[in-house]
């Protein structure tokens, strides 16, 4: 395996005395669309939020291990959050751009972190809006208020927030779980395309979606890991029969 | 909704064991009728292939319609894939059975070679024997047996079908009278030797349902 981009080691999660997730190592390769997949309250979630310290924002949750980003430990007391969640993006299951226009959402991150340059701005809007594969849909509506436009042009508008970043990792929790299959085929188009210069980890309760755009696909159930492999393999002989039962619509 | 679909790749699976009963049926009948000079068991064998054919194409249609309404995975899904390779290779392999009962027909009042006749005898009741192993592993998914089938068998038909083909060339050379048979022995060696193909094929299916892994036994 080539060098991981972000990998976790030992990863503990506590909900009070509920612990969440039990000793998860997993590591992800750059330039790879990576599936979680695993029945409600697997941990997946859970797992997806630690690596960028979503989760701090809980009460009560207890976090052990590590989660290496280019070999620093997120977790480190140095680490700087607002850096690290413009490194690590996430997208959400419900599209939620903020209730201004496309052109603000896109650049919101960049102008907190004092990117003032309007032909500046004007390109990243441009770039980004292209990659998440809505820039034609939109381009002459940059200033309409993002809630204007369809569920599945929100996502995108969504994802060209978190690109505009420049992030090294993005972060999909269920991204296409509220969106019809139309919408849905486009989002699965653009991180087909997004993860030539992107890794992407996407939570997923769709298998045909994981089947269709992951590279690798991790089964959890009760926040373990039970299988880790190339997505053709989980899907044609996986080594676990809960695996195969899971995939195959035998329970969960 | 699972439930539905254990009982359609049940089904399909049940009627691909039927297809491999019906080959397996007349590859021994055609081999017998062609060993004991039966006109009316061939053309029996005759009569039956397009039963064969109707439920490769009903199987075919079948295996479609479950890959497109329930995506089928892992096992699920080499099942499916296994079964709708397999209903080609056996419905091939019905089809050089068909071929020997033809050749029965067409031999009935030709010049007789008996020690290749005893050859092509001692071809037909092996290359049954092991097509009927072949299918026999498929039901199991035992890819160990598969293999040891395709080892057993696979030179030894090979062999065979040299032993009934030279005396024949050698025979029509020497006398132009045996050529009608002569062709017709070479024609049923060949069609025998296909069927051990097929049964090859089916082997090599099995070990892709057993293992998800696509080999080459021959």
């Amino acid at each position: 395996m080539a060098e991981p981009i972000i990998s976790t080691s030992n990863l503990e999660l506590y909900y009070g005395k509920f612990k969440a997730l039990h000793g998860i190592n997993l590591s992800f390769e750059k330039n790879q669309i990576s599936a979680l997949i695993g029945p409600s309250g697997c941990g997946k979630s859970t797992f997806l939020r630690c690596l960028n310290r979503m989760n701090d924002l809980i009460d009560g949750v207890t976090i052990t291990g590590t989660v290496l980003l280019n070999s620093k430990n997120i977790y480190s007391p140095k680490t700087n959050l607002v850096e690290l969640r413009k490194k690590v993006g996430m997208v959400f299951q419900q599209p939620n751009p903020f209730p201004f226009s496309v052109y603000d959402n896109v650049t919101y991150g960049l102008k907190i972190s004092g990117m003032r340059d309007k032909s500046q701005l004007d390109q990243v809007v441009e770039k980004s809006l292209r990659q998440a594969a809505v820039w034609d849909e939109v381009k002459d509506n940059l200033y309409d208020n993002a809630l204007s436009f369809s569920g599945g042009q929100q996502q995108r508008i969504c994802i060209a927030r978190v690109l505009a970043t420049s992030p090294s990792v993005i972060l999909m929790d269920e991204p296409t779980s509220a969106l019809d299959p139309i919408s849905s085929a486009k989002i699965e188009d653009t991180l087909m395309d997004l993860k030539k210069e992107y890794t992407i980890i996407i939570v997923t309760h769709n298998l045909q979606q994981a089947s269709r755009i992951s590279d690798k696909t991790a089964f959890f159930m009760q926040g373990k890991v039970v299988e880790y492999e190339q997505t053709t393999k989980m899907f044609t002989n996986p080594e676990n029969k809960q695996t195969e039962d899971y995939v195959s619509g035998r329970f969960g | 909704m699972v439930k539905v679909f254990d009982e359609e790749l049940g089904g399909l699976k049940a009627d691909f064991m039927k297809l491999g009963a019906l080959v397996g049926e007349a590859i021994s009948s055609s081999g017998q009728s062609f060993i004991n000079h039966d006109v009316d068991s061939a053309q029996q064998v005759i009569t039956n292939d397009p039963k064969i054919n109707d439920l490769q194409i009903e199987l075919e249609k079948r295996s479609f319609e479950i890959m497109a309404l329930y995506q089928p995975v892992t096992t699920d899904l080499r099942e499916v894939v296994s079964i709708l390779k397999g209903v080609t290779d056996l419905e091939r392999a019905g089809d050089h059975a068909r071929n020997v009962a033809r050749s029965t027909v067409k031999i009935k009042g030709q010049k007789r070679l008996p020690e290749v006749e005893e050859i092509i005898a001692t071809m037909a009741n092996e290359v049954s024997k092991e097509f009927n192993e072949c299918i026999s592993a498929y039901a199991r998914a035992d890819q160990v047996s598969a293999k040891e089938t395709v080892k057993i068998f696979a030179d030894e038909i090979n062999d065979l079908y040299n032993g009934a083909a030279s005396p024949s060339y050698q025979a029509m050379a020497a006398h132009p009278d045996i050529v009608n048979s002569g062709v017709l022995y070479i024609n049923v060696a060949k069609d025998l030797s296909r069927i051990s193909d097929y049964s090859t094929n089916i082997c090599e299916w099995t070990i892709y349902l057993a293992t998800g892994e696509i080999v080459e036994l021959s």
